[in-house]
């Protein structure tokens, strides 16, 4: 039997069965039309992408047009509510543009559904949906470190308000890295330690997570090592591992728009923290105590160019970690900046930079060494009187190797008095500054919330600054904050 | 030393095991050609088995009188069986001749009896991979490795990248390695280079097989693993031949290798292997970034641009054989080169351009072994000299992109270093190791072992010195290790049980320093730790074998972690405590002419888990002993040959790796943690192969064979399991690679053509997050082999 002899027979025995198939397919495919259509019912054209944030209301149009006249309209929504705003002006008419309103509520965020139905003078009726977008009123970014032994990362998440006993990640956004967490007002942005230096921007979506939006990558770098963002135009960040540089950046466009060239600053040093004022930039610098003397590097803003390093051998080793603070700007626009002592043999202490001048004032020095009598870390001011630090009560674990035993206290200072106002609350337990979380952030005219890091529970504090109460705020279930922000 | 009491303690009550009046049965095993046959096995009962030393003979000194039937079985000859009566206190020499089999290819593919029956008899829980059944395809140790059960090899790309490899749950450190029963960072430099680059060195076609003990360690190994470990041996073929094995694959990937042993008299052997590996890793990776002017990244797949890898070694041993006052004495040499190009950082975010490893081996070692002195004893003695030096340099300020463009330089430091280096370690060890085997009866032997390493290194940077202003590196550090054993196997119940019971000691002292606000301090440490192990075979009938087995390991502080590493920014941490784990293995093989499966269960219970607490640079991190975990796993492998034609294998593992630290041993505030699956794990996995073969191929005596293997690995998490939203956790995701080739054997089995696929699908593959491994790569090979 040849080939073609031996196709043709299989072809014969299965051509009934496949012709079977197709009249069995034809007749299961081939419905008549949508028998519910009705060519003379009104048509409505839906608006699209709507969005709104929860709690709040926004209008929205549907364009009607009808073979009769419009007798009826109807708004429902799948939850919140809606209401046509011009009814009256409808009806009767054979086109209109119907404006509803829809009103979200805070509980509310994702995709809902807004339906309208139009029925005309005959009776006939059209329904049409549309979805409005609601996103959760996010009004805080919040990044907890979660994690046990050697495997953690930092989690986003946001919150609508600080109202709350617990916080835990279940709704957090796993990043690839530690991070330590910025916001311009708008967004929040966060700098993953690891090369290459890394910042990226985060958005939250409709159901309040934090997702990724954009980037600005240093390549070469190992890492941010400070960020300083003034608003949503403007932002500056060092890195750290041998580029001895800052990079100027636009918070909203997430560009790198400048660059100031720090290599006259020296090499082998690293950015500890920043502040601006007026149009200068001041960047502390961390040698590691190799030269035994304080040192900032200060930047004129206007040309981005570095105009002088300003020392000081009174303290040394400018040291603060990614997510902490060693420079603060009081009312009167002095700056202070903290030194450890730590690898220096020098003591600890604040210098001060007066308001005005661009060198360290040689009549101020806070010799924390001898006034507190122990290493400090961290500095945070938030007016008169009220500056908060950690205090080391053993060296040896000040980057946090013995797991089982925090040794940071909170004191708080006065920066005018030179003077240590004691630990800031024995209730407080010890908590890991240094190698966990060390931050105070004002949320308020009156509450400033802090960061403890503990052997039996990590948490948010409450200050509250006219009755100087003090009061644990929010407990995390989820490990310990590192960071707050407000969002807009 | 105080174990020393302990030891003779040992020594004296179990040498009170009674032993009777028995003959004696030995005699010499030769090839029809008259040539001896070193390493043949002779079974006389199923407890009772022995292989020819290396001049053919073989002895049992006490044998029960009774009827026998001897067993003789060596590759590519014919099995020898013999009955013999046997009576009391009757001395018998046997002259045996073994006939060479035809189809000797074709048992290539099968597990070789001799030392791996041995092995696979024995109470141990190990798996044997015979390599010999893979000369032909294009594989790599790693692979190997990969392929039995309870085994899981993670790697971070293509030739001599970094590997890891765990065994039933336990990874890392805590696995040790051998080459020959010596610990293999004696010899290459896993310690400075990682195991990826090492076991780069060590081809399969100078590979014998691969002994895998996943619960208990033999205490002929002495070290302290914790997790088990692996012993490759080299191939030590007992007769003459010469083989070539050239191999080309994608990613400009040479493999070349030469064997070679000839005995050049009747007390002389002489045994040269010889490799060399170059390989660009030129793989496509995809996903990766280059930043425009904005500072924005761009993703885009680009082809690996600075991962070259290059390797060679050189292998010499002269043996002199058959004398009265040694079975063998053999001198070895080596000497290696490694030339490593680093590619980029552990998650491949950053790339690297100039930053590079190299490395310099050289090894001279001396084995002595002698049986049956007076009847009863075994002897063998190892001495070895091994230097390694390696090179890290790091260099240049450039900063490199992923296109391999100079986008800047740096102001300071080098691409991974802050300092820059051009650091060169030289490390020496010495190495002695004893290994007594006395039989105290017939059904009791006694085995100790010891041994003692001594090493030194040290360095120097002239770059990092210019930084620092000081050569750290320049400082020695001395490690001295001494891990002795004493086991005592024993036959109970008509040799149907076999038992070992065995007790470890571990000494371990270091001497190093510290840098503290730029001072070097030095430091002193020494450690002591006690392990012990109990095993049991039960032989319950001729198709069914069940073991178990119990082992408290130890596994001591290393050198970085106790004394930290300048050049890694790792501080010390003297009061480190050992790693201690309960091990407990139960198996059970069921083994029938065509099919065999075999099925274990494991536990473990690890406590002090070191774990290097990272902070960031130049703060040194410190090791810390941190996490209890909880590992109870099942695996199981199967095997069937239906014909001769065909063989089908598959295995699988299931292991549950559970965090058992409350909050103060994990390093943290609560105990949310206790119980959870540890991260960053692989859970389940598993293999299989079909391999095909097909006598008179062609033409008569020509061998063609197919096959195609598959590995697969399940998803699982980076971080740990309870934190974050389920949807949008970071995973290392499903991994299914299929491997396919073919090879054909022809003129009298003397060449070897074949052609393999690896990763035929091109699926994308990652064991490490980021990090990715080669696509679909073509194998092509020449093997010719003479003797």
């Amino acid at each position: 039997m040849t080939t073609s002899n031996y196709l043709n027979k299989i072809l014969k025995k299965i051509s009934p069965l496949v012709l079977s198939i197709f009249i069995i397919t034809s007749l299961a495919t081939c419905d008549d039309d949508d028998p519910d259509f009705d060519a003379d019912a009104p048509i409505i054209q839906a608006a699209e992408g709507i969005t709104v944030k929860g709690g709040e209301s926004v209008t929205f149009s549907f364009s009607v047009i009808a073979s009769g006249t419009i007798a009826e309209l109807d708004v429902t929504a799948s939850a919140g509510s809606a209401s046509i705003l011009n009814a009256d002006e409808s009806i009767g008419n054979t086109s209109a543009e119907v404006s509803i309103t829809y009103v979200s509520t805070t509980d509310i965020s994702g995709a809902q559904t807004v339906t309208f139905t139009v029925t005309d003078e005959q009776g006939k009726s059209t329904s049409s949906a549309t979805n409005v977008e609601v996103f959760a009123p996010i009004s805080y970014g919040l990044a907890l470190v979660s994690g046990a032994g050697d495997v953690n990362t930092t989690f986003l998440q946001g919150l609508q308000d600080l109202d709350l006993t617990t916080i835990d990640n279940s709704t957090s956004t796993e990043l690839a890295q530690f991070a330590a967490i910025y916001s311009d007002g708008n967004s929040l942005f966060a700098a993953g330690f690891g090369a290459p230096a890394t910042l990226s921007k985060y958005v939250f979506n409709s159901a309040g997570e934090a997702v990724l939006d954009q980037e600005i990558i240093v390549p070469g770098s190992n890492s941010f090592s400070t960020v300083e963002i003034l608003d949503e135009d403007y932002g500056y960040a060092t890195v750290g591992g041998g580029i001895s540089r800052a990079v100027q950046f636009s918070p909203s466009e997430m560009r790198i728009t400048g660059e100031i060239d720090l290599s006259d600053a020296g090499e082998g040093v690293y950015y500890s923290d920043m502040i601006i004022r007026d149009n200068t930039l001041f960047i502390a610098l961390n040698d590691f105590g190799s030269s035994a003397q304080a040192m900032v590097a200060v930047v004129n803003l206007e040309d981005n160019t570095l105009e002088k390093v300003i020392t000081d051998d009174r303290t040394a080793t400018l040291f603060g970690t990614l997510n902490s603070s060693i420079m603060v700007l009081d009312e009167n626009d002095d700056i202070y900046v903290q030194g450890s002592g730590l690898y220096s043999g020098k003591t600890g202490g604040i210098l001060r930079i007066k308001s005005g001048e661009t060198d360290f004032d040689e009549d101020y020095f806070f010799d924390l060494g001898t006034t507190v009598g122990k290493s400090c870390f961290g500095l945070y001011h938030f007016g008169e009187g009220l500056t908060f630090t950690a205090v080391s009560e053993d060296d040896d674990n000040w980057f946090g190797f013995d797991g089982s035993n925090p040794s940071f206290r909170l004191h708080k200072l006065d920066l005018s008095a030179k003077t240590d106002e004691g630990d800031l609350d024995e209730s407080i337990p010890n908590t890991f500054a240094a190698s966990r979380s060390m931050f105070f952030h004002q949320v308020s005219d009156d509450e400033i919330l802090f960061s403890v890091a503990g052997t039996n529970e990590d948490a948010l504090y409450s200050y509250e600054i006219n009755s100087g109460t003090i009061s644990k705020k929010i407990t995390s279930n989820g490990g310990y904050v590192s960071g707050i922000v407000e969002i807009n | 030393m105080k174990y020393s009491y302990f030891l003779f303690f040992v020594f004296t009550v179990f040498s009170g095991v009674c032993f009777g009046q028995n003959a004696k049965l030995l005699g010499k095993v030769k090839s029809t050609e008259g040539d001896l046959i070193p390493g043949a096995y002779i079974k006389l009962t199923d407890s009772k088995a022995t292989i020819t030393d290396e001049t053919g003979n073989f002895n049992f000194n006490s044998v029960e009188a009774g009827e026998y039937v001897i067993s003789v079985l060596f590759t590519g000859y014919q099995i020898y069986r013999k009955t013999l009566q046997i009576e009391p206190d009757q001395k018998i020499n046997l002259n045996i001749v073994l006939t060479e089999e035809v189809k000797e290819l074709e048992e290539i593919t099968i597990s070789t009896p001799t030392e791996t029956t041995e092995l696979v008899e024995s109470t141990a829980s190990v798996s044997i991979i015979e390599a010999k059944a893979y000369y032909n395809r294009s594989i790599n140790v790693q692979d190997l490795l990969n392929t039995a059960s309870g085994v899981q090899v993670r790697q971070s790309g293509g030739v001599g990248n970094s590997a890891e490899v765990s065994i039933q749950g336990l990874s890392g450190k805590q696995v040790k390695f051998f080459i020959d029963g010596i610990p293999m960072d004696f010899l290459i430099p896993v310690e400075e280079l990682g195991l990826g680059a090492s076991l780069a060195m060590l081809p399969v076609n100078l590979i014998e097989r691969i002994e895998v003990y996943k619960g208990t360690v033999p205490v002929s190994l002495g070290a302290d693993a914790l997790g088990g470990a692996i012993n490759i041996i080299t191939r030590k073929d007992f007769k003459d031949y010469i083989e070539f094995s050239a191999e080309h694959s994608s990613f400009n990937t040479w493999k070349s290798t030469l064997s070679l042993q000839k005995q050049l008299s009747s007390e002389v052997i002489l045994g040269i292997g010889a490799f060399y590996t170059a390989s660009d890793n030129s793989y496509q990776v995809d996903d990766v970034k280059v930043v425009n002017d904005f500072g924005n990244p761009e993703t885009f797949s680009a082809t690996k641009f600075h991962d070259r890898f290059r390797s060679y070694l050189l292998k010499a041993d002269i043996g002199i054989i058959n004398k009265p006052w040694a079975d063998k004495l053999a001198f070895s040499f080596s000497y290696g080169d490694l030339y490593d190009e680093i590619q980029h950082n552990f998650e491949m975010r950053q790339p690297y351009g100039k930053a590079l490893n190299l490395s310099t081996i050289y090894n001279t070692a001396i084995n002595y072994e002698k049986y049956d002195i007076s009847e009863r004893l075994d002897v063998k003695v190892y001495l070895g000299y091994n230097s390694i030096q390696t090179n890290f340099i790091d260099t240049t300020r450039d900063i490199y992109n992923w296109r391999g463009e100079i986008i800047g330089t740096k102001t300071y430091g080098g691409e991974i270093t802050t300092s820059q280096n051009n650091l060169t370690y030289n490390g020496n060890n010495l190495t002695g190791k004893i290994n007594l085997n006395y039989k105290l009866s017939a059904n009791t032997q006694l085995t100790f072992n010891s041994l003692l390493s001594q090493f030194t290194r040290t360095g120097s940077d002239p770059v990092a010195q210019e930084y620092y202003q000081e050569d750290y590196f320049k400082e020695p550090v001395y490690v001295t290790k001494l891990v002795s054993g004493l086991g005592l196997e024993h036959l109970f119940f008509n040799e149907k049980i076999k038992s070992l019971t065995a007790v470890k000691l571990y000494n371990y002292l270091s001497k190093g320093f510290v840098i503290e606000n730029d001072e070097v301090t030095h430091t002193k440490l020494d450690h002591f730790q006690l392990g012990a192990s109990q095993s049991f075979k039960w032989e319950f009938n001729q198709l069914l074998n069940i073991k178990a087995s119990y082992e408290y390991a130890t596994r001591m502080p290393d050198r970085i972690e106790t004394l930290g590493d300048f050049s890694e920014a790792i501080n010390a941490n003297p009061a480190l405590t050992p790693e201690t784990s309960h091990n407990v293995n139960l198996g059970i093989l069921f083994k029938k002419d065509k099919w065999n499966v075999e099925a274990n269960s494991f536990f473990r219970e690890v406590n002090n888990i070191i774990i290097l607490q990272a902070v960031p640079p130049p703060v040194l991190s410190k090791y810390e002993n941190l996490l209890k975990a909880r590992i109870v796993g099942v695996e199981s492998d199967v095997q069937f040959r239906p014909w001769n034609w065909l063989t089908i294998k598959a295995n699988a593992t299931y292991q549950d790796l559970r965090n058992r630290s409350n909050k103060e041993n994990a390093g943290v505030s609560s105990n949310r943690y206790f119980g959870v699956r540890l991260p960053n794990k692989p859970y389940f996995f598993g293999n299989a192969s079909v391999h095909y073969l097909k006598e008179d191929f062609i033409n008569s005596g020509n061998l063609l064979q197919a096959w195609w293997s598959s590995s697969y690995v399940e998803e699982f998490y980076r971080y740990w399991e309870i934190d974050g939203r389920e949807e949008d956790k970071l995973t290392i995701p499903d991994q299914n690679l299929h491997h396919v080739g073919m090879s054909y054997t022809c003129y009298k089995e003397q060449l070897t053509v074949s052609l393999e696929s690896q990763n035929i699908f091109n699926t994308s593959a990652y064991d490490n997050f980021r990090v990715q491994k080669p696509g679909r790569s073509w194998h092509v090979k020449l093997k010719l082999f003479f003797d």
